[in-house]
């Protein structure tokens, strides 16, 4: 059996710090290697990141919900809010190419969290998003 | 997350990151790192002790490699760890951002003709 924590965090910076924090100790504590911590990291950041900055429509304090499921290095990451519908699997893909006084970074958070991440699934319910993330690096296929 | 000033020449700023350019290690070194990496020089920056990067930091970078290229400058960064540098080359950064070996690598890089 695995171990589950949940934070509810408000949509503000400080408390995105407070949580990584915690993430970390877990972190520790459950021996995660240092691939997974930095994949699980960027997706905590990326997400969360984005939803404190892009995801509200008003200006008001909102809850965030984040678990972690933690089974021998399998680990489902699930973060929901109750900004607009936003499915990061339909974001444009970021820039790439251009030269440096040209390059923009928007999109790349997401990008990242794609790439780091298994498998991503998104879903819209209950006027809430429901991100689930699988980070599974030791195993081969799911 | 810290900032240090190594030695450094009128031509070459050689600095040294360290720590998790996170959220919160962001914001201990952004200042610092603007006011620094800026002007007509080579900025070298030695990464060896930089644990974590995602987009915030990336973007802290990039911001600081386009002032420098502007204003005849550039942004070196060696030493970098794998995971790290990893990331730097999914996000396509590493295209834009040269990054050296080590430190006697960042020096020739730096005299190259641009």
């Amino acid at each position: 059996m695995g171990n589950c924590y949940t934070f509810t965090i408000k949509n503000n910076f400080p408390e995105l710090e407070i949580l990584c924090a915690e993430i970390n100790e877990i972190a520790k504590e459950n021996n995660f290697s240092e691939q997974l911590l930095f994949s699980l990291n960027v997706c905590i950041e990326e997400m969360l990141t984005n939803i404190i900055k892009y995801g509200y429509d008003d200006k008001d304090p909102h809850d965030i919900e984040v678990q972690l499921e933690v089974d021998n290095e399998v680990m489902i990451l699930t973060i929901v809010d109750d900004g607009h519908a936003f499915n990061p699997l339909d974001a444009d893909a970021p820039d790439m190419e251009s030269d440096l006084q040209h390059r923009q970074l928007g999109g790349i958070g997401i990008f990242l969290t794609c790439k780091m991440a298994d498998k991503l699934s998104y879903e819209r319910k209950d006027n809430k998003n429901f991100l689930k993330i699988l980070l599974a690096p030791h195993v081969a296929a799911l | 997350m810290k900032l240090t000033q190594l030695e450094s020449t009128d031509k070459i700023t050689n600095l040294l990151l360290s720590g998790s350019l996170d959220v919160a290690g962001i914001k201990d070194v952004e200042m610092d790192f603007a006011r620094l990496a800026s002007g007509n020089r080579t900025v070298v920056v030695d990464f060896s002790g930089v644990i974590f990067i995602a987009s915030l930091g990336m973007r802290m970078l990039l911001s600081a490699a386009k002032k420098l290229d502007s204003e005849g400058g550039r942004l070196i960064l060696h030493s970098v760890p794998p995971l790290v540098e990893t990331a730097l080359e999914t996000a396509g950064l590493t295209k834009v951002l040269p990054v050296a070996k080590d430190a006697p690598d960042a020096i020739s890089l730096s005299q190259l003709q641009r």
